[in-house]
């Protein structure tokens, strides 16, 4: 069906007048006025909340706590009865204030408790990994340790025939090859976790049977396995696994005397008021085990139930710790004593952590067996199983540290000082040192530096490096600052010694945490000093290359420490130390993080850097970054590359200084023309520079400042050409055209918006992500949107680019979709509408457009409705025209109808009646959604006057 | 009460560097319920911070978003309102009334949040709401180098919405309030 | 069924002399029971034995060797009578007295060749063609008074010199291992202690024991039979244990396997403590210190 020819008649609007309309209805606050982000009334809120929140949180804890005591067990078991009156627990919820001061003395002492065991937790993980040869067998052990006791009870009857076997393995250790050592280990190893996991089932499977003679002899077969220390680099993860079966059993035989105390406390047993029968079972348990024949089996199956001594006497339980520690004197393997002198400690720690010479003894036992280990036997059995003495040492170290842990554990400064002299009388002492302080607090090793110091540079380091205890008490001394007075002493001596390392894994490990120590203590000057030694140490030879992930924990140190990003590049050593990144991958890895640590410390501190030291160096590591990228660079690579650099250059700012600022971005784009994303942030910072000082200079520019701004626009017009993405390019145009305009560089506005047009048609095929939308239409919608405020050149004629805008579309051909092309004519009426306003919805401040550059001009009017007149008939006559898909049809002749409605002069009888007909259109298909088709008619009504009779002419149309 | 924040058009990193602290003072976590950003987050971390302030973020895509998964437009439901969500860039011409109005019977919504001019507005036309948060970080817009800050919260109380509109005026929040009934 | 149980009122079961041994018997039964009589025998007997080759050296010994009776009481609690289903208790008294000849009563002892016990037996005894129920218990009786142990020390140096049956001291490896026994007349109930170190030795130590040994002899006036066999051995060091440093000598008496020394025409009971030192190479060095055990 042809359609008519119609003329467009567009809607005269005042946009002022609606907009102050809508301003009155606006009520102003008053500052003390509601709203709902006001700061008061949100804290009283919340308040209100989270104390109703919390007393439900009580109230529900109080009742699963009831309800776990009820249910279970059809006695009221002792301990969770005291559970649930536990001071600690009751201490976190919010109790009467006496209460909680009349439970205090049980309060301290539970917390000691709580966190010896915690310790010794923490201990044991650490211990497992360095001391098993293999990451599995590791791994199985921590989660065997972590998995604990809640293993059901199984039987094993095979129990004998594996230790045996196992003891034929670690006997025939010595006639095997240094490999199948390595192999054999590991198996025997396995071995042995197998055999003491199932000894710990059959362990309680027994206790649980009654069995308790039986329970009692497997603990002691168990003790005794650590009479053989032969693989001495497995015997503290074996001392790890015994022990826990020790403590299984310990505390199985003390919870059942303690069963037979009703109401008893159990950490203050009165011996008086314990009943006979208990006292006679406790004391049976006592003589049974102090007629264990070996002595090592007696130590610890003694030690595991020294508690029980409470039953019978007051304090026993102390005078038997003081007694075992003296027996371990018998013990002449040292490491075997040492390490039965560390379960004494553990034990002492959990069950007396007041009694503390018990502790201090222990360690002065084993100093005064210190002398043992160069003697020739030891000597040779180090010799033959080809361990050095360092290593040696390093299977006494975790015991060391633990007996000296709880040496220290709240000790006085003069306890700490006894022993530390102590260790200073002895020979060979380096690994007591170390060992004292990695234990002690870091405050007291802080304060003491300078004489531990002293004390380690006279040591002799023959069989234990020094720089391990360097190692120790650098990381001390950056927990807790040294007195000021001696921090630049201690450096100095410290890196007298380090100087001297020669092997350069020590060293290096070593001056990792002396870096650290001199970043966050000293300005950039010494460390900087420190940073040329590391140089120094590490380039002959290239062993750099040997240690790159050590040196670039030196970078981070040196990052996190200073944060002053100036002072960083001042040290002429940070970027020389690059050098040592040979391989272009741990270069630029090293420059990544640099760039991270810089982006991220300047959004803390809301910094901008704008020193030229800095900016050197900062493009010193954005140049490694993009020079990283190449053609067969993986888009992810280029992805962080362009976000770091990215990150970078927005950090950096000169303030006031415009041209400086442009200038560097100029630079900047010389350097980093390969990434897209990056001469597209440079474009969108010019661009924000250009309105930054328009905004300044208010719209009025001076000479100079026009110049800049016209310089920002030559800067991005050069710019954006040289990106790939078409999407990016054309909406940067738009942006840099809109921003030109904006600073009043109108010829340069003019130039954006042309270029933009002849990369518009590179956009008719993007992919839309929801398929129903159209980002070619969303474009050009933007775009026309945007030529509302860009005044005519006079020379090129009326409407210029809008005319080129439509030639292109007009001579796309087939290119775009005709409906989409119908779209944007009707869209292009709703732009011709606004052009034909008296005053323009928006303008650009100190740009005068187009209603002032014609103020209503005939000619002008006549030229918009030529061209309205055009595309409406180009538009009727897509509709009109017998179509392939006719939805897209009567959507449109829809959209136009709205068009219509909307920006049409609707009074007018023609109108009127082209209205109604494109209401046809969309109506012929059946095709129209209904819900707006309604939505259309009551607004109309609603409009009332003519409206309302169009609508009534509609309606009587679709019914028919 | 469900709170309803709208905000959009930040242009972060690249037009401004971030909020004002007297904005961020008044963002707390936990206050607010729904997000609704009209868009030109630009970056990813622009939409973390929102993340931060509410679980429930609604964003649709500006011209300069980096994330090119954001929808055009969107229509979410709080309470008895439905709300039709689209940056506005796509309007001819940006924010003209009438046009909003066509989109606003195409999603079928009572409220119409829209940005791009980063200039504030919230008014009630034919019987139905239109709300442009302008910017909050007071970014440059497409016509003005110089732009009020500004965001909008709506508290949502059955068919009442009270819509506040806070401005960065002189370095001071001011804060203005209106409210739309639905009919 | 019917059970029937000796219950004492001291749940150790350690008396002394002079003391009643007071408990009851607790018969219980679902049914009713009749008995003829509820009986309670109680006796202490030192029980003595000769090792085999001793028998054979000396036959006129035999007849000397039969167990001596050194108490005894039996008492009637119940004559005739039927029990109601359930439990009935028939308290009972016993005083510790010796027997005639007899002048004291000897603590309870388990040895090898000698042995001394008490035992309570209890007999109801029950109409013709039922089987009459018995049970029997042991309760342990300890001296009252008696020697007190003194704190004086024995000090003592082991070193080749001091080596009385080596056959020849050039073999003998150099060591020397000096210390201190806190006293020769020890407690029963409390530990043996001391102290010992290594003063020097050339071969390395494999282990330090403490061996604690019984001397039991048995005899007449026809000749004796004494035997001398190991209570319990404990090892104070193990491996070779760090030179000059004092090492405990600690040791806990084992229950009923000592008891305080006796001597009595009969037979007698006497310990000893060995120190002995195992080298590597197997060599062993002992120390004998004769000691007298008491009860206080």
């Amino acid at each position: 069906m042809p359609v008519q020819h119609y003329a467009w008649k567009p809607k005269k609007v005042n946009y002022s007048l609606d907009e102050k309309e809508r301003k009155a209805k606006l009520t102003k606050l008053r500052s003390n006025e509601y709203h709902p982000l006001k700061p008061i009334t949100v804290t009283e809120s919340s308040l209100v909340k989270i104390s109703s929140g919390e007393g439900h949180a009580s109230n529900s804890e109080n009742r699963s706590t009831k309800s776990h005591s009820s249910s279970g067990k059809d006695f009221i078991d002792p301990l969770s009865m005291l559970s649930i009156e536990d001071p600690l627990t009751s201490a976190t919820k919010v109790t009467k204030p006496s209460k909680a001061v009349s439970v205090k003395n049980d309060d301290e002492i539970k917390v000691d408790l709580a966190s010896s065991d915690a310790s010794w937790m923490d201990w044991k993980l650490e211990v497992i990994p360095r001391h098993t040869t293999d990451q599995g067998l590791a791994n199985s052990m921590i989660s065997m340790l972590k998995s604990g006791k809640k293993d059901k009870p199984g039987r094993n009857t095979q129990v004998s025939s594996v230790s045996d076997k196992l003891r034929d393995r670690l006997g025939q250790l010595d006639e095997f090859s240094e490999s199948s050592v390595q192999e054999m280990l590991n198996l025997s190893q396995q071995d042995f976790i197998d055999r003491i996991n199932s000894l710990n089932l059959t362990l309680t499977d027994a206790w649980n049977t009654n069995q308790k003679v039986k329970s009692l002899k497997l603990t002691i077969q168990c003790a005794k396995l650590l009479v053989d220390a032969s693989v001495m680099q497995f015997y503290p993860s074996k001392f790890i696994l015994v022990t826990d079966l020790l403590n299984t059993f310990g505390s199985l035989v003390f919870d059942r005397i303690f069963s037979m105390c009703k109401g008893m406390d159990p950490n203050n047993i009165i011996p008086e008021e314990v009943p006979e029968s208990a006292k006679e079972i406790c004391l049976n348990w006592i003589l049974k085990i102090a007629s264990i024949r070996e002595l090592l089996p007696r130590i610890y199956v003694e030690a595991s139930i020294v508690k029980c001594n409470e039953f019978l006497k007051k304090d026993q339980c102390k005078s038997n710790l003081i007694r075992l520690n003296a027996m371990t004197r018998g013990i002449g393997n040292p490491l075997v004593a040492l390490y039965a002198r560390t379960y004494l400690s553990y034990i002492g720690m959990k069950h007396l952590p007041s009694c503390k010479g018990h502790f201090k003894s222990c360690f002065y036992d084993f100093v005064a067996t210190y002398k043992q280990m160069y003697t020739t036997p030891i000597q040779n059995l180090l010799a033959h199983q080809k361990i050095n003495m360092e290593s040696y040492l390093s299977f006494y170290t975790p015991a060391l540290q633990w007996i000296l842990f709880c040496v220290s554990h709240n000790a006085h400064d003069a306890t700490l000082t006894e022993v530390l002299e102590k260790c200073n009388t002895c020979g060979n002492n380096l690994v007591l040192f170390d060992s004292c302080i990695s234990s002690f607090s870091s405050e007291y090793v802080a304060a003491r530096a300078l004489v531990l110091c002293a004390a380690v540079s006279k040591s002799d380091d023959k069989l234990y490096p020094k720089f391990r205890v360097l190692k120790s008490l650098g990381k001390k001394l950056i927990e807790t600052e040294p007195p000021s007075g001696d921090k630049l002493t201690i450096l100095n001596e410290t890196w007298k010694m380090l100087v001297k390392i020669r092997n350069p894994i020590d060293y290096i490990n070593c001056a990792v945490v002396w870096v650290e120590y001199a970043a966050k203590y000293f300005t950039h000057k010494e460390t900087n000093t420190v940073l040329a030694d590391i140089i120094k140490h590490m380039t002959p030879d290239r062993v750099y290359e040997k240690f790159s992930a050590e040196l670039q924990t030196v970078v981070v140190c040196v990052l996190t420490h200073m944060p002053d990003f100036r002072s960083i590049f001042t040290m002429d050593k940070f970027l020389s130390f690059f050098d040592m990144f040979q391989k272009d991958g741990q270069r630029v890895t090293v420059c990544k993080i640099v760039a991270e640590y810089f982006i991220k410390n300047q959004d803390e501190t809301n910094q901008n850097a704008s020193d030229a030291t800095t900016i050197s160096g900062l493009m010193y590591i954005c140049r490694t970054i993009h020079d990283s990228i190449n053609a067969l660079s993986i888009e992810d690579d280029i992805t962080s590359a362009s976000s770091l650099i990215c990150g970078v250059l927005l950090k950096i700012n000169f303030g006031k200084d415009f041209e400086q600022q442009l200038s560097f971005y100029v630079e900047c784009r010389a350097s980093f023309s390969g990434l897209d994303p990056v001469c597209a942030t440079l474009v969108h910072s010019v661009n924000q520079l250009s309105g930054e000082v328009t905004k300044i200079v208010k719209g009025k520019h001076t000479r100079k400042t026009s110049a800049f701004v016209r310089a920002c626009a030559a800067y991005s017009f050069i710019t954006i050409p040289s990106l790939l993405d078409s999407a990016t390019k054309f909406g940067l145009y738009l942006e840099s055209g809109q921003i030109a305009l904006i600073s009043q560089c109108v010829s340069q506005s003019d130039a954006m918006y042309k270029a933009g047009l002849s990369t518009i048609m590179d956009l008719v095929n993007l992919p839309a992500k929801p398929s129903l939308e159209n980002p070619f239409l969303s474009h050009v919608s933007n775009f026309l949107s945007s030529l509302l405020t860009v005044p005519d050149n006079t020379e090129q004629g009326v409407l210029f680019l809008l005319r080129s805008f439509l030639n292109i579309i007009s001579e796309s051909g087939s290119q775009i979709r005709p409906d989409i092309t119908c779209a944007i004519y009707i869209k292009v009426l709703s732009l011709l509408t606004a052009y034909s306003q008296d005053q323009y919805l928006y303008h650009v401040y100190k740009v005068d457009s187009n209603e002032d550059l014609y103020s209503n001009d005939p000619k002008f009017l006549a030229e918009i409705s030529q061209i309205s007149t055009t595309l409406l008939n180009e538009v009727l006559g897509y509709l009109g025209s017998d179509n392939k898909d006719p939805k897209l049809q009567s959507l449109n002749a829809f959209y136009l109808f709205q068009v219509i409605i909307a920006h049409g002069e609707i009074s007018d009888e023609k109108m009127q009646r082209l209205a109604v007909v494109v209401w046809g259109l969309s109506q012929q298909h059946a095709q129209a959604n209904t819900k707006a088709t309604i939505q259309m008619l009551a607004s109309l009504k609603k409009k009332g006057g003519v409206y309302k009779t169009i609508s009534q002419t509609l309606q009587l149309q679709s019914a028919a | 009460m469900v709170l309803v924040l709208v905000v959009g058009d930040m242009h972060i990193p690249f037009r401004a560097s971030g909020l004002s602290p007297k904005f961020k003072k008044l963002l707390v976590p936990g206050k607010i319920q729904h997000i609704l950003c009209t868009g030109n987050l630009c970056t990813r971390e622009s939409y973390d911070y929102l993340k931060t302030l509410a679980s429930d973020v609604h964003v649709v895509r500006g011209d300069f978003d980096e994330n090119v998964n954001y929808p055009e437009q969107k229509v979410v439901t709080v309470g008895q309102f439905r709300i039709g969500m689209c940056h506005g860039h796509q309007i001819c011409p940006w924010g003209d009334t009438e046009s909003l109005a066509m989109l606003q019977r195409q999603l079928n919504v009572d409220i119409l949040i829209f940005g791009h001019t980063h200039k504030f507005e919230a008014y009630e036309h034919e019987s139905h709401f239109y709300i442009n948060p302008g910017s909050i970080t007071g970014a440059f817009s497409p016509t003005a180098s110089e732009v009020i800050p500004s965001f909008v919260l709506m508290d949502i109380q059955a068919s009442t919405v009270v819509t506040y509109v806070y401005q960065l005026q002189a370095n001071d929040v001011k804060v203005e309030r209106i409210e739309y009934q639905k009919s | 069924m019917a059970t029937i149980e000796i219950k004492l009122n001291r749940p150790n079961k350690v008396y002394h002399e002079g003391e009643t041994v007071t408990g009851a018997i607790i018969v219980e039964s679902k049914t009713s029971l009749a008995y003829q009589s509820v009986s309670l025998i109680a006796e202490g007997v030192a029980a003595l034995t000769l090792s085999a080759k001793s028998v054979g050296r000396l036959e006129s010994m035999y007849n000397s060797v039969k167990p001596i009776s050194l108490f005894g009481h039996s008492i009637e609690l119940a004559r005739q009578g039927k029990i109601p289903a359930g439990t009935k208790s028939f308290p009972f008294e016993i005083p510790l007295k010796p027997h005639g000849s007899i002048k004291w009563l000897l603590e309870t002892y388990r040895g090898v060749y000698i042995s001394v016990q008490y035992n309570i037996k209890c007999l109801l005894k029950r109409p013709l063609l039922n089987k009459d129920l018995t049970k029997e218990t042991e309760i342990y009786i300890e001296y009252k008074s008696g020697d007190r142990a003194n704190n004086k020390p024995i000090k003592f140096n082991i070193n080749p010199n001091s080596i009385k049956n080596a056959n020849s001291q050039a073999e003998i490896p150099r060591f020397s291992v000096r210390g201190r026994l806190d006293s020769s007349v020890c407690c029963l109930t409390k530990p043996m202690t001391g102290e010992l170190v290594v003063e020097a030795s050339e071969n390395p130590i494999r282990s330090i024991e403490l061996q604690l040994m019984r001397v039991e002899t048995v005899g007449s006036p026809d000749g004796f039979a004494k035997e001398a066999t190991e209570i319990q051995n404990i090892e104070i060091g193990c491996g070779d244990v760090c030179r000059g440093l004092s090492i405990p000598i600690f040791m806990i008496f084992p229950r009923m396997f000592a008891c305080p020394t006796v001597d009595t025409p009969n037979f007698k009971i006497e310990f000893e403590l060995n120190i002995v030192i195992v080298f590597e190479d197997d060599r062993m060095i002992s120390e004998n210190f004769p000691i007298k055990l008491t009860r206080f």
